[in-house]
């Protein structure tokens, strides 16, 4: 537990790391605002690639990147549906009708039942997840409740261009969104994410607003995880020798072993924060005091021809959507 | 026997999953009734083996016996027995405290090891007379006393579960010298009376001298020396060890050079004044 890094910094020495800080973060706003204001999927394609270009040319490992994705699986799967169902109009690509009946409720229960049972045994989750999906809705157009004798609720399951035509540009606006921001996270320390953001935010002082403090804090918090959870490592271990099971137990026992782990965490954390008060204090940090930094930020020229291709893009995307500039479809 | 190591070796994962190796190839053999010291400098693996008595850590490689269990263990096997047995006392225990009051707290061990309330309470009680807390503190917050008593109440804790084997992590680290000898003579005491076999790990050579019969002595994860401290303090590459000696052997070799006293290895103060009334007779 002595390696733990903070955000998902991945080493590396690409043009993207050497980019300043706050270039960094005003690009990525500048493309997300770029993002969101186009308006169909061919566009979106278009940035789509563009972003997978850029994501290879920072020699950042992609496999990494796909896999930060994961979480993200179940709401597109979701939207999908809602898609699906909300989009009544445009050409008909398949039609199908379905049964809800005894038969294939019981069906896809099985399915979700042996579903749960096999995940942890199986290595491509994400294969299986989609695959149980497909198959509750295949059993439902296969399996009339009719076979046994029953009645069955029945609907119509259609898939239409346009509504996959959306889903799609969903997917890639959702993809763009989390790579941006994960391209960030992944090639700058956090140290000077809060840097960049403490001299973005400097204009902010003149409406009194604590920039250097709210800096300050947030650098320290991220300086106190390691530490915090160094030490929470160390108390969890303590508490074993005294007979806590932390993974195997009963709801009511695991509350105390909760508590028995965060009263002495608190108590630890609060011995911390006073002695690093006084350090600072006894190193002459005031509060609201005009302070020097070790690492300067300086601007280059690749910073400012970066900013320009992301205003270039932005001033782009503007203008398609005013209708200033047209594509043929 | 109480606990053997038989080529042992734990690695940690380190960035990028590089294997750093804590301890290596680790034989140790450990019989009951046994007061034995590890030392060695920082980050020679202390730690860490002594964790493994514990089964706070599994090794990768080899393995452990500890009474009639096997680490490493398979994957349904419960540790519950294993840290009965063994009792674990962490450098700094006064963190662990949590409980409302001190009688709480020192009953959560055996509270945890399936005893009801009254015999929990009752073993608590004993343990508190042992380390020496008066009553009157038993129903105060452990947040509410000094830190040497907070740590009286983590050993406490400790032996509530009335372990078989103690294994104590630096239990004399940041104590004044009065607290260290207190809580020295306390373990030397459970040791004698109630014959418990104890570990201790420790940097403070005196007090390594002054109390454990075996030492071993770690260096880069392997054991470099394991044998009476006699041996030790007289061994040729003692200096490779990067240890201290302790200060009564420094007293002897001094009057041996000043005023050519013989040599002799001598470990208390008592033993060093009793020498040297005999010498001058």
């Amino acid at each position: 537990m002595n390696n733990i890094v903070i955000g998902q910094y991945v080493h590396g020495s690409s043009w993207i790391y050497k980019l300043d800080p706050r270039i960094k973060i005003s690009a990525l706003v500048i493309l997300l605002v770029t993002t969101f204001l186009l308006s169909n999927l061919f566009l979106m394609s278009i940035m789509f690639g563009l972003m997978i270009v850029m994501i290879f040319s920072t020699r950042v490992p992609f496999l990494k990147m796909i896999r930060g994705m994961k979480p993200l699986i179940f709401l597109l799967t979701f939207t999908f549906f809602i898609q699906i169902f909300s989009i009544q109009e445009g050409n008909v690509l398949l039609q199908q009708t379905m049964y809800i009946g005894p038969l294939s409720v019981l069906a896809m229960m099985t399915i979700v039942i042996i579903y749960f049972l096999i995940k942890r045994y199986i290595k491509f989750k994400i294969i299986l997840f989609f695959l149980v999906v497909f198959l509750i809705f295949y059993v439902q157009a296969i399996l009339p409740s009719t076979l046994i004798g029953l009645q069955d609720f029945t609907y119509e399951f259609v898939i239409r261009e346009l509504a996959l035509q959306y889903t799609g540009f969903l997917l890639l606006r959702i993809m763009i969104v989390v790579m941006l921001s994960s391209l960030l996270t992944f090639t700058t320390l956090p140290t000077d994410i809060t840097n960049g953001l403490e001299s973005l935010l400097r204009p902010l002082k003149v409406i009194k607003f604590p920039v250097g403090e709210l800096a300050t804090m947030l650098s320290l918090t991220l300086r106190f995880i390691p530490t915090l959870l160094d030490e929470t490592q160390k108390i969890m271990k303590a508490q074993a020798s005294r007979g806590v099971e932390f993974s195997e137990s009963k709801l009511k026992d695991k509350i105390t072993q909760i508590v028995s782990l965060l009263i002495p965490i608190f108590v630890i954390s609060f011995k911390r924060a006073e002695d690093l008060a006084n350090a600072m204090e006894a190193r002459g940090y005031i509060i609201g005091g005009k302070r020097t930094k070790v690492d300067m930020l300086k601007m280059r020229v690749f910073d400012i021809f970066v900013l320009f291709v992301c205003l270039g893009l932005l001033t782009t995307s503007i203008l398609l959507r005013v209708g200033v500039i047209q594509i043929a479809l | 026997m109480a606990i053997q190591f038989k080529e042992v070796s734990f690695s940690y994962r380190g960035v990028k999953d590089q294997q750093y190796e804590a301890i290596k190839d680790i034989n140790l053999q450990i019989d009951k009734g046994e007061f034995i010291a590890v030392c060695g400098q920082t980050g020679s693996g202390k730690t860490t083996m002594v964790q493994h008595m514990n089964a706070l850590l599994q090794p990768t490689r080899g393995n452990v016996f500890i009474f009639e269990h096997t680490l490493p263990q398979k994957k349904k096997q419960k540790i519950g027995p294993i840290r009965k047995r063994v009792g674990l006392v962490f450098q700094f225990p006064e963190y662990q405290l949590f409980e409302e009051t001190i009688l709480k707290d020192i009953m959560f061990g055996p509270k945890n090891f399936g005893l009801s309330n009254e015999e929990a309470k009752e073993k608590a009680l004993m343990a508190a007379k042992l380390v020496g807390l008066s009553e009157d503190l038993l129903e105060k917050s452990p947040f509410r006393i000094s830190g040497g008593q907070m740590r009286r109440v983590a050993i406490a804790g400790i032996l509530a579960m009335e372990p078989d084997i103690l294994v104590l992590d630096e239990p004399t680290r940041g104590l004044d010298p009065q607290g260290s000898k207190e809580i020295m003579d306390l373990f030397y005491k459970l040791h004698k009376e109630n014959d418990k076999t104890i570990i201790l790990v420790s940097h403070d050579m005196d007090i390594i001298a002054n109390y454990a019969s075996r030492v071993v002595v770690l260096d880069e994860g392997q054991i470099v020396f394991d044998g009476s401290k006699e041996d030790l303090f007289s061994q040729k590459d003692f200096d490779s060890f990067h240890l201290a000696k302790p200060k009564t052997i420094e007293v002897m070799h001094y009057l041996n050079e000043q005023i050519g006293i013989p040599f002799k290895n001598l470990f208390s103060f008592e033993d060093v004044l009793a020498y040297l009334k005999e010498v001058s007779k």
